[in-house]
């Protein structure tokens, strides 16, 4: 495996009552993008917010670009570039103030890259922080993460309650900076399907633990839809993930399962069943079926 | 008895009495002092004796703490009343030393004849208010009675028993001694050396003082604080030495003002201002008040100081004097030259001149502590979004 | 990336921020003394001019003090509202070490208090220039001007130590130390039990503690 921007091992982390990070180990390829994927309050923030020092881990070790967090954080800071979830920047100052104190704090800052998306997202420097939209706003702190040149983005639902042309002014932009300078990205959203054009890489997190954490094409062709009749009964030994079964006509099922290959055929014949239908699923699909499957049904323990 | 030395002393007294009853202005009349402290004095004597005839039975059953500074004292056992009693003994320690310094011999026959009792006062709770509990002490000094009620609140406040006690000592050495005493302007003398604050006030009188002859006393003219002491001749012009015409009438003219607030002044006032007559600004000059350029705290501790310098027969030398000048009179009770002392007075009032505002060098380096302190404090802190 | 360019970034930001209250701050400081003077002379007309020029010292400490506490407490507490406003993201995003920020707030907290410092000596300047002094009294601005100076930083310190050290616990910390003075001060008036506010004043005015400073003599005019 290539050399990781991105290391997480181990890490535990409890706020409040209810919420925790279990065991969470995780790591992100030099020059890939890493779609991090989870629904709401699965702890993708939080993750984020460990790895960029904001937060203290209780427990495990976390490395960012080869400096140990938090203790070394803001020694890679200089080359990351973060969008957060919410907006972070100080709404009494203007655009230009912005860029001209982000500018301050970056030695890798380029004022001409920086004119150019402004420009580009028509982005008016008089304006005041406090008055600009949502769109305006991530857009500008798009502008910001990019302008300093970063090796390494972190970009925390960017794209979330923009306008479908905000967003994908905003995309476009992030993909042709990744595909010039080859930076590694971290792209948390809960956004399926944007994610599954530009991400090369997928971790899904549920309820503060990762489930999966595959190349993109993994995730997308191993989950698949069989429809099986004359249903074995013993399914254990079975060579792939059985990740849902639903009743259908008589003896035959409808299984989501992970994992599969077409040899696997072969062991459902093998077990006196007839393998009717294999459907491919969509990443959404995927996604979905993955969480139920880590999540007990209603009603059993 | 008529004898020629008895009628002179009595000139001299009468003199004396007259002379300083002239300076009238915000407590710088030094036997108004003394008749005032005199009055409160024996008011409270009254109060207090009364006080002890209907405690006689109570006042058998005191405890007795001890002999401090000759005085017996006695208290309730209660834990208040032994803590003033204590506070009250250890400040009367003290006393008896600078009453020795002072009066000499006279000082150890006064507290012998002394005594303090210190009585519980129970606490008084009614349906809106808690009084504490507290302690009267009724003090016998020689004579004089005089007593102060001390709640809980008020205890470890030593500095107020002994203002107490020094102020009880000083009207119990003018009722023993009023004969001695009326003789000299500053009424009794100190029994302590001054406090800071007492050293900056006087200080600053005399800085402040419109008088020339304050300025020059300040400057080191002895004869110029002679003056401003009041030690002059029974018949001299105080006043006017303090404060020429002239100088009145300025003063009158730039208190313009009072006369809006006093409409019967306005003729008195252009009187003085625009004609010019001498005797209505020296009129109205009296009638405001005369500030004295060195008040009275000084003329207390220019006697204290010619008092210890001369030893422990020195009250015994004031009190045998005969009609002399106070100057003489000072360097007959001391033994040293009467401008000697005024030196030493000069020097301690030298010492009252008030320090810069500006931080020392220690404040800077204090500071500068405090602030590194405070800084390596929060550098080390994370700030936790 | 030395500091000076970090400096003049967070210096214009809070700037911008604390404009309005930098201005109104440096000109309450610029009324302190002239007010006291006012002040002073509104007293018994009796007084000669000395004692009334005198008289202005005490004014002048109450205002002076008061001014200079909550200067340095707004100064400490709207900077870092700006950054708790937003959780402190956009600062913990930065480049630069915890400590090291919250040492360069600092910095620039005390650069921007110069200006009601400023406003403070222009005051005193004036009310010196103006006031006709009677002989034997004079008048030391300067010293007065430093000492409000060294009040200031030291207030400033202990401030800010106490807000970015306790962080979102500071106001409660301080509240909770206030209510329970005040109660313990009623409390203690109604009961006529002793009162501990003296002895916590002689306490936090000793020798040794940092807020000495204020224990000495404000005097602008004296001997």
């Amino acid at each position: 495996m290539s050399e990781s921007v991105i290391r997480l091992s181990g890490v535990t982390y409890r706020a409040g009552r209810d919420f925790a990070i279990q065991n969470l180990s995780l790591a992100v390829p030099r020059g890939a993008v890493y779609g991090f994927l989870g629904p709401n309050g699965s702890g993708k923030t939080t993750t984020i917010r460990l790895l960029l020092g904001m937060l203290r881990a209780d427990a495990g070790r976390i490395d960012v670009l080869g400096h140990r967090v938090p203790e070394e954080i803001h020694r890679a800071l200089g080359r990351i570039g973060y969008v957060p979830e919410r907006g972070h920047l100080w709404p009494h100052l203007t655009i230009e103030q912005t860029l001209a104190t982000h500018a301050a704090f970056f030695a890798t800052w380029d004022a001409t890259r920086a004119e150019e998306l402004r420009r580009r997202f028509d982005l008016r420097l008089s304006q005041r922080i406090s008055a600009l939209s949502k769109g305006e706003n991530g857009k500008l702190m798009m502008l910001l993460a990019l302008a300093t040149q970063p090796e390494l983005l972190v970009l925390d639902e960017p794209t979330d309650g923009l306008d479908p042309v905000v967003r994908r002014d905003v995309l476009a932009t992030l993909v042709e900076y990744v595909a010039t300078t080859q930076a590694s990205v971290l792209i948390s959203s809960h956004l399926v399907h944007e994610q599954e054009r530009i991400c090369d890489w997928v971790g899904v997190m549920d309820r503060g633990a990762l489930i999966a954490e595959v190349p993109m094409q993994e995730f997308r062709s191993g989950i698949k839809r069989l429809r099986v009749g004359n249903v074995p009964a013993v399914v254990d030994a079975a060579p792939f993930a059985l990740l849902s079964r639903e009743m259908g006509v008589g003896r035959a099922e409808t299984w989501v399962v992970r994992g599969w290959q077409a040899t696997h055929a072969e062991w459902i014949s093998a077990q006196g069943g007839a393998l009717r239908d294999v459907e491919s699923l969509d990443l959404e699909e995927s996604f979905v079926e993955l969480l139920r499957s880590g999540r007990p049904t209603e009603g059993t323990r | 008895m008529c004898d020629r030395r008895g009628i002179l002393t009595m000139r001299l007294a009468l003199a004396l009495v007259v002379a300083p009853s002239v300076l009238t202005a915000q407590g710088e009349d030094p036997l108004g002092n003394v008749r005032r402290s005199t009055t409160r004095a024996y008011a409270e004597w009254r109060e207090a004796r009364e006080a002890w005839q209907a405690d006689s039975l109570r006042r058998a059953t005191l405890r007795v703490l001890g002999q401090f500074g000759g005085a017996t004292v006695r208290s309730d056992s209660t834990s208040i009343a032994e803590s003033v009693a204590r506070d009250l003994g250890a400040e009367l320690e003290l006393l008896r030393d600078d009453l020795r310094l002072v009066l000499g011999p006279l000082a150890d026959s006064m507290l012998a004849r002394s005594s303090v009792s210190v009585l519980y006062d129970p606490p008084d709770a009614r349906w809106y208010r808690y009084y504490a509990a507290g302690a009267s002490a009724r003090l016998d000094l020689d004579g004089s009675m005089s007593s102060r009620y001390f709640s809980e609140r008020t205890l470890g406040a030593r500095g107020r028993v002994r203002d107490w006690l020094d102020a009880a000592a000083r009207d119990a050495v003018l009722k023993r001694h009023e004969a001695t005493l009326r003789r000299w302007p500053g009424g009794a003398p100190s029994f302590r050396p001054w406090t800071d604050e007492e050293r900056a006030i006087v200080y600053r009188g005399l800085r402040l003082s419109r008088s020339p002859v304050a300025q020059a006393c300040h400057d080191g003219a002895f004869a110029a604080c002679r003056v401003a002491l009041a030690m002059l001749p029974a018949d001299a012009d105080t006043v006017s030495l303090w404060y020429d015409p002239a100088l009145q009438r300025v003063q009158i003219a730039e208190r313009g003002r009072d006369t809006i607030a006093q409409p019967m002044l306005a003729p008195l006032h252009r009187a003085c201002v625009q004609r010019g007559d001498d005797q209505t600004c020296r009129d109205m000059f009296l009638g405001a008040g005369v500030r004295a350029p060195l008040s009275q705290l000084a003329r207390a501790e220019l006697l204290r100081l010619a008092l210890v310098a001369g030893g422990p027969q020195a009250f015994g030398r004031l009190a045998a004097l005969d009609s002399v000048g106070v100057a003489e009179a000072l360097e007959r009770i001391s033994g040293v030259p009467a401008d000697s002392l005024i030196a030493t007075l000069h020097a301690q009032i030298l010492q009252g001149r008030p320090t810069s505002s500006a931080p020392a060098p220690d404040d800077l380096l204090l500071a500068g502590a405090w602030i590194v302190l405070a800084m390596l404090a929060v550098s080390r802190r994370r700030i936790a979004p | 990336m030395t500091a000076f360019p970090r400096y003049r970034a967070l210096l214009r930001q809070q700037l911008i921020l604390q404009r309005v209250d930098i201005a109104l701050l440096t000109i309450l400081a610029a009324l302190a003394a002239p007010a006291a003077l006012i002040t002073a002379r509104a007293f018994d007309t009796s007084l000669g001019s000395a004692e009334r020029l005198l008289a202005t010292n005490a004014m002048l400490a109450a205002f002076s003090t008061l001014h200079l506490v909550a200067s340095a407490i707004f100064l400490v507490v709207r900077a870092y509202s700006a950054d708790a406003a937003v959780r402190h993201t956009y600062a913990a995003s930065l480049p630069i070490e915890r400590g090291r920020y919250a040492l360069l707030r600092a910095a620039t907290g005390l650069t921007l208090g110069l200006l009601p410092l400023a406003g403070f000596a222009i005051g005193v300047a004036v009310v010196t220039a103006g006031v006709a002094l009677p002989p034997a009294l004079y008048a030391y601005p300067v010293a007065l001007v430093c000492r409000y100076a060294l009040a200031f930083v030291v207030t400033f310190a202990l401030a800010f130590a106490l807000q970015y050290g306790a962080g979102r616990r500071a106001s409660r910390i301080a509240v909770t130390m206030i209510l329970v003075l005040t109660l313990t001060v009623v409390f203690a008036e109604i009961a006529e039990q002793p009162n501990i506010l003296p002895s916590i004043g002689r306490v936090l005015v000793s020798p040794w503690s940092p807020l000495s400073v204020f224990a000495a003599e404000w005097k602008l005019f004296d001997v």
